[in-house]
């Protein structure tokens, strides 16, 4: 089951879209964050590299089962710390998503069904595979674009140019920027893992994602800025919002499309996270109803403190959100990777 | 086939979440236009709701039958008073369609009527918002015959107005930008109501004269509360300065003939050159005119030059008007600060008004055929 570099561009990068058409920044002053977030794009790509270097050298395995062919117990301990962190990321997304959605659309219904719906949605997705996910993000991907050309056309007239502006950043706060830029990079660690199931050229997809994320978030960020100037601080969803605002002949209120649009994205980007666990176990284990529970389990362990978590106010918890995935991203996406990238490559150069 | 049928299902799904609401149709009121007025209490609000019992006879347009109420409340704050109508009419009030906010000049507390709309979950922000110098709930009780819901048509009257540039734009969002981006100052278009001239026949017949709706000139927030209101030609000098023309129709006086041109806004470039004392903000307008008969090139010429000098008066007064006498910036002069010199704006940050002080205009109108 394996797909190609597109497919892999767009999963990615819908999973990335996902997270950032939510809000753009914890205060939502846009103009501090056009530079900074350019820059993690590029940091995020020298971030790649370990994965790159993995890939070319042993095509069919992933991080995890590199790290077992090094040393059992060093590959049992890694498992560990990315099943903790895919978990933590679980519990992230989900909690990002009802919180959108229980102050976008109000008490519409009860937002841990909404929660459960979402969950069960990928997990069957997980179950299916990364072929599933990869075809599911080429149709919501469609949608996207379809969705975002109406979107723009129907709110260009009312751009004002005197709403761009950029903010000359002092050290600590494009630093500040970078590190919430790859704070929500994610996908970093996520293609580590999904790297076996590629049968391209790994470069086309991850600098495909790169330069894909770089001009369509930088050309939404700028758009919403255009439009909605001073308003942004007013709402902490500016996408929506700008959808919101878009009024065509057809379709009076385009939020609602936005939000199928944006669930399935949330479907895809969840599935990713037990996605990612399963070509550690699905040669080993060959029972239908173990693989279904193995790919259920990080989103029992991380949804179902979302779940709980959800009856709160509020959806960033800087410390967490921002600096501990910073800090994890960079050791479980390009420090660990390099580790056993070159243990790998010791061990194999001894026998 | 079956992978096919399971991904429908799974899209299915997933796409039911985006719309079915727990509530069925009859116990959701359809909000179409609000109007706040001051009252002793605090807020006296008043709602113009769908009425899909009394649609109509046997034409969609019957005003004998009109298709929608109007309800009102009074309380300290607007939550309450939504709550109050709440309870009036046994439904929940959804602003998902709102077209129009009417704001009585009154109203002291501008803030609170823009943050509860503003944080509404479903409140539309594209909504015309409007000033009256009378009563808000009297303009949403106008009794506008065409159209199959009156607020549509209000809406209507301000967009075909603000196209010619007799009104500001008005949409909630952009007020709120504006309000946000210069410390409570916003330019809100007035509306007023009368009553529409009925033809003999009709008055034979014993039709009633039906109610119309006129913009009048422009309401201007500074600090937060309604301060003086602008006359149309400084709404036009505004309009004129912000390239918001679509089709204005001008007549000009050219020794002693009066020519009817259509002028429409195309471009403009702004400037900013400061030194210790003085910002100024020179800005380049270019408008195209469209004179409505064939002329020859020297009256074209004379054309020109007399729209050219009728702008600069227009934008001039505004100026004059808002910049100098109220210290307000509805020319989104601070925005143009902000962007061509961002460490100067910065260096103003709290204390906008000062900034304002020392910013002159300067424009430079060119017409073109």
């Amino acid at each position: 089951m394996k797909i190609s570099s597109w497919q892999l561009l767009l999963i990615l990068f819908l999973s990335r879209l996902f997270t950032t058409i939510t809000f753009f920044s914890l205060d939502s002053f846009s103009a501090a964050i056009l530079l900074p977030f350019c820059i993690s794009v590029f940091v995020e790509a020298v971030l790649f590299i370990p994965a790159i270097l993995l890939y070319r050298k042993y095509p069919d395995e992933n991080l995890l089962i590199s790290a077992f062919k090094t040393a059992k117990p060093f590959g049992t301990v890694l498992t560990v710390i990315y099943g903790v962190f895919l978990s933590f990321l679980v519990f992230k997304t989900l909690r990002f998503f009802l919180y959108f959605f229980s102050s976008a659309f109000g008490d519409l219904i009860p937002i841990v069904l909404v929660g459960v719906l979402l969950l069960i949605a990928a997990a069957f997705i997980a179950h299916l595979g990364i072929q599933a996910a990869a075809r599911s993000a080429s149709v919501v991907f469609a949608f996207f674009v379809a969705m975002l050309v109406i979107v723009l056309f129907a709110t260009a007239p009312d751009f004002e140019a005197e709403n761009y502006y950029t903010v000359p950043l002092s050290t600590s706060s494009l630093w500040q920027g970078i590190s919430d830029g790859v704070s929500r990079s994610d996908e970093v660690v996520v293609l580590v893992l999904i790297m076996p199931y590629l049968r391209d050229k790994i470069c086309k997809a991850v600098y495909g994602f790169s330069g894909a994320k770089l001009i369509v978030i930088e050309g939404i960020i700028t758009c919403c800025m255009l439009l909605l100037g001073g308003y942004m601080s007013a709402s902490p969803f500016s996408f929506f919002t700008m959808c919101k605002y878009a009024n065509t002949a057809f379709i009076e209120r385009l939020d609602a499309v936005y939000l199928f649009v944006w669930t399935c994205m949330g479907a895809i980007k969840l599935s990713l996270y037990s996605i990612a666990l399963k070509p550690l176990y699905e040669n080993v284990v060959t029972d239908k109803s173990k693989l279904l529970c193995l790919s259920c389990l990080p989103f029992i362990i991380g949804g179902i403190p979302a779940l709980i978590f959800s009856c709160k106010s509020q959806m960033i918890i800087p410390f967490l959100d921002i600096h501990v995935t910073f800090y994890a991203i960079l050791l479980l996406g390009f420090l660990l990777p390099l580790v056993v990238y070159f243990l790998r490559r010791c061990k194999r150069e001894k026998n | 086939m079956k992978r096919i049928s399971l991904f429908v299902c799974l899209l299915l799904i997933t796409s039911c979440l985006s719309g079915c609401a727990p509530k069925s149709p009859q116990k959701i009121a359809v909000v179409h236009a609000v109007g706040i007025d001051s009252s002793d209490d605090g807020f006296e609000v008043s709602f113009q709701i769908f009425r899909a019992s009394s649609s109509g006879s046997q034409t969609p347009i019957d005003p004998s039958q009109t298709n929608v109420e109007v309800i009102s409340s009074t309380a300290k704050t607007i939550e309450n008073a939504v709550q109050k109508c709440e309870t009036q009419i046994g439904k929940t009030l959804f602003f998902g369609h709102n077209q129009l906010l009417v704001i009585s000049e009154d109203i002291e507390d501008l803030y609170s009527c823009f943050s509860f709309f503003a944080f509404v979950n479903d409140s539309s922000i594209n909504m015309v918002v409007a000033a009256t110098d009378g009563k808000a709930s009297d303009i949403i009780n106008c009794d506008i015959s065409s159209g199959t819901v009156a607020a549509e048509t209000m809406k209507e009257i301000f967009e075909i107005s603000a196209d010619d540039g007799y009104a500001v734009p008005s949409e909630f969002m952009k007020v709120v930008s504006t309000y946000i981006d210069t410390d409570a100052t916003a330019l809100l278009p007035v509306v007023e109501k009368r009553a529409q001239a009925i033809s003999d026949k009709a008055k034979e017949s014993g039709e009633p004269a039906q109610d119309a709706l006129e913009i009048n000139g422009a309401a201007l927030i500074t600090d937060g509360g309604f301060g003086e209101t602008l006359e149309k030609e400084d709404v036009l000098g505004i309009n004129y300065f912000l390239g918001n023309i679509n089709g204005s129709d001008m007549v000009i006086d050219l020794n002693g003939e009066d020519i009817s041109v259509k002028v429409k806004s195309v471009n403009e470039v702004a400037g900013v050159k400061s030194d210790d004392n003085e910002i100024t903000i020179q800005k380049e307008i270019t408008v195209r005119v469209t004179p409505s008969g064939d002329v020859d090139n020297a009256t074209k010429e004379k054309i020109s030059a007399a729209v050219e000098k009728e702008i600069e008066g227009y934008i001039t007064g505004a100026t004059q008007k808002t910049l100098e006498q109220n210290g307000a910036d509805v020319m989104n002069l601070l925005r143009i600060v902000r962007q061509r010199d961002y460490s100067l704006y910065e260096s103003y940050s709290g204390n906008l008004s000062s900034l304002l002080e020392k910013i002159n205009v300067s424009t430079l109108v060119t017409a073109v055929f």
